[in-house]
């Protein structure tokens, strides 16, 4: 019972940072948001919630032939479409790869936005979780249109030489979140008395890979 | 201490390319405003003034708890502002998100006050709104909570005044500051209960702080960071303005704020702000220019001569800013 218990917590706590992507991704004018940069969203909000101190529904990303990929999340982002919190844009065949896969966009409806605006009045949780993936989507907004998969891709924990194509790469303890390390280096780097917030350390963050993917 | 996760040249890079930004994160209210007034300055440089004397107010509103789409149903789609600098924007109305990414639009040509009230009344009250005056290159920036009458106005230097802030305009902008806010009751900053009394409100010396504050920003950042109540060991004090000098070294700027009124020792509260100021130089230290900024709501109009003895020997500049009520 004890299991069933976490795995119901795990859930809500899935759909809910879900739909808080959605949401920065919708204000950052991001949305809608296709599969592969949904998925994207996902992987750097899990990996970078400590950041601002949160704890993130997973602690490990698939290295998907295309990208991060989240098996479970892919499902919950159609549930919710089917119970009205998630807009799916039009169903198209992919085949630009040598797997072709049904390609769609997710947007958060206005049932969507309903429930988050009353969730957010209700619950401290959700208003800090809002902001941090607000702040995450803006920070990747400022890359450059149509570079955000490159430069998300040079993610330091998702980019690591080891991890070879459908490996799983864990992040569940400090030394293996290299991304959350790198966004501290950034502190030591600025000048003394200037500190970055940590709202301004994601955008040096993304900034910084776009500088590798532009240089690779 | 090096970097071992990141390429050093690179991180380096991003450091000087991006701007230092307040020292707390920013609401999305704040970051859509700041984003906004970001595009407006790029905007007033790329437009000709003759072309600005010719348009209409144009505005730009934003809600974290609607659709874009739900902020302006009649509106269209329309390209967003990051690339597009010379967008026809006169006497329309933008339902933007943050960074202006996405972009609904309707023509609306109104004046500045019947685009607010019409955003109030249409959008809703809940939302947050900016409308440029382009003819005056003057925004009025309305917050989700507040009212239209309680709008505040962010002034943007034109390309004939604009120029590389350094600490040696501080004065000029100080004084600036009081005569546009301060130096009357009809000013921007509506401090006075009863004007005719010489009755202030009872957070005067909050709403000064305030307003200056935001006055400073717009002038100073991204060029500095302009942060506010910086605790020392000793205590706190009001305004701090940081900036790198051309040598790179950090240089700060400290401003104490004092409201002089007949409700307490005026002489007494000045000297304890200047005590502030030194408070800080000798806790934190560095290197820069020391403001005692004292609003006088006396009944008088008149130095107190042991307030700028004091300041002249302690090396602080003292600046007292008489505030009418004529």
């Amino acid at each position: 019972m004890e299991t069933e218990g976490r795995s119901a917590i795990r859930n809500e706590h899935t759909t809910l940072w879900l739909l808080l992507i959605l949401r920065g991704a919708h204000l950052a004018g991001l949305a809608p948001v296709a599969v592969p940069l949904a998925h994207r969203l996902l992987f750097l909000t899990n990996s970078l919630a400590h950041v601002y101190q949160q704890v993130a529904p997973s602690d490990f990303v698939l290295k998907h032939r295309r990208g991060p990929y989240y098996p479970d999340a892919q499902f919950t982002f159609e549930r919710l479409a089917v119970q009205g919190l998630v807009d799916l844009g039009p169903l198209r065949w992919d085949r630009s790869h040598s797997f072709p896969e049904i390609e769609t966009e997710f947007s958060l409806s206005h049932a969507g936005t309903e429930l988050l605006k009353h969730l957010a009045n209700a619950s401290r949780w959700c208003n800090e979780v809002m902001a941090f993936t607000t702040d995450l989507c803006a920070a990747v907004a400022t890359v450059e249109d149509g570079e955000e998969i490159e430069t998300m891709d040079e993610d330091l924990t998702y980019a690591q030489s080891w991890a070879k194509q459908n490996t799983v790469i864990p992040f569940r303890y400090e030394e293996q979140r290299l991304s959350g390390q790198a966004i501290r280096e950034f502190t030591n780097l600025a000048p003394d008395s200037l500190q970055p917030n940590r709202q301004h350390l994601l955008r040096l963050y993304l900034k910084y890979l776009e500088k590798v993917a532009d240089a690779e | 201490m090096p970097s071992e996760l990141l390429d050093p040249k690179l991180a380096v890079e991003v450091l000087q390319k991006e701007e230092y930004g307040p020292d707390e994160a920013m609401s999305e209210e704040d970051t859509f405003i700041d984003d906004v007034c970001e595009w407006l300055r790029d905007w007033i440089h790329s437009a000709s003034e003759s072309e600005r004397e010719q348009m209409e107010p144009f505005g730009f509103v934003f809600s974290g708890e609607k659709l874009t789409k739900e902020v302006l149903p009649d509106g269209e789609q329309a390209p967003h502002f990051r690339s597009l600098k010379t967008n026809n924007v006169s006497g329309t109305v933008h339902a933007c998100t943050l960074k202006l990414k996405s972009v609904v639009r309707r023509t609306l040509g109104v004046d500045a006050s019947g685009m607010l009230l019409w955003i109030q009344q249409t959008v809703g009250p809940d939302c947050t709104a900016v409308v440029f005056v382009p003819r005056e290159s003057k925004a009025l920036v309305k917050r989700a909570a507040d009212d239209v009458d309680e709008c505040q106005v962010v002034l943007f230097a034109t390309q004939k005044s604009q120029q590389v802030f350094d600490f040696s305009q501080l004065d000029t902008m100080l004084d600036r500051f009081h005569q546009e806010w301060t130096s009357s009751h009809m000013a921007y900053c509506r401090v006075w209960k009863t004007a005719s009394k010489r009755i202030l409100k009872e957070y005067a010396e909050v709403q000064i702080q305030g307003n200056l504050l935001a006055y400073l920003r717009w002038f100073v950042q991204p060029q500095g960071l302009v942060d506010e109540e910086i605790v020392t060991r000793k205590g706190r004090t009001d305004i701090r303005i940081v900036r790198l000098n051309q040598r790179k070294d950090v240089e700060s700027a400290i401003l104490e704020l004092k409201v002089l009124s007949h409700k307490r020792d005026a002489r007494l509260w000045a000297l304890e702000g200047l005590q502030q100021v030194q408070d800080y130089r000798s806790t934190i230290g560095g290197s820069g220019e020391d403001y005692l900024c004292c609003f006088d709501a006396r009944t008088t109009d008149q130095d107190i001569p042991d307030v700028v003895t004091a300041c002249n020997g302690a090396g602080v500049n003292h600046k007292r800013f008489y505030m009418e009520t004529n």
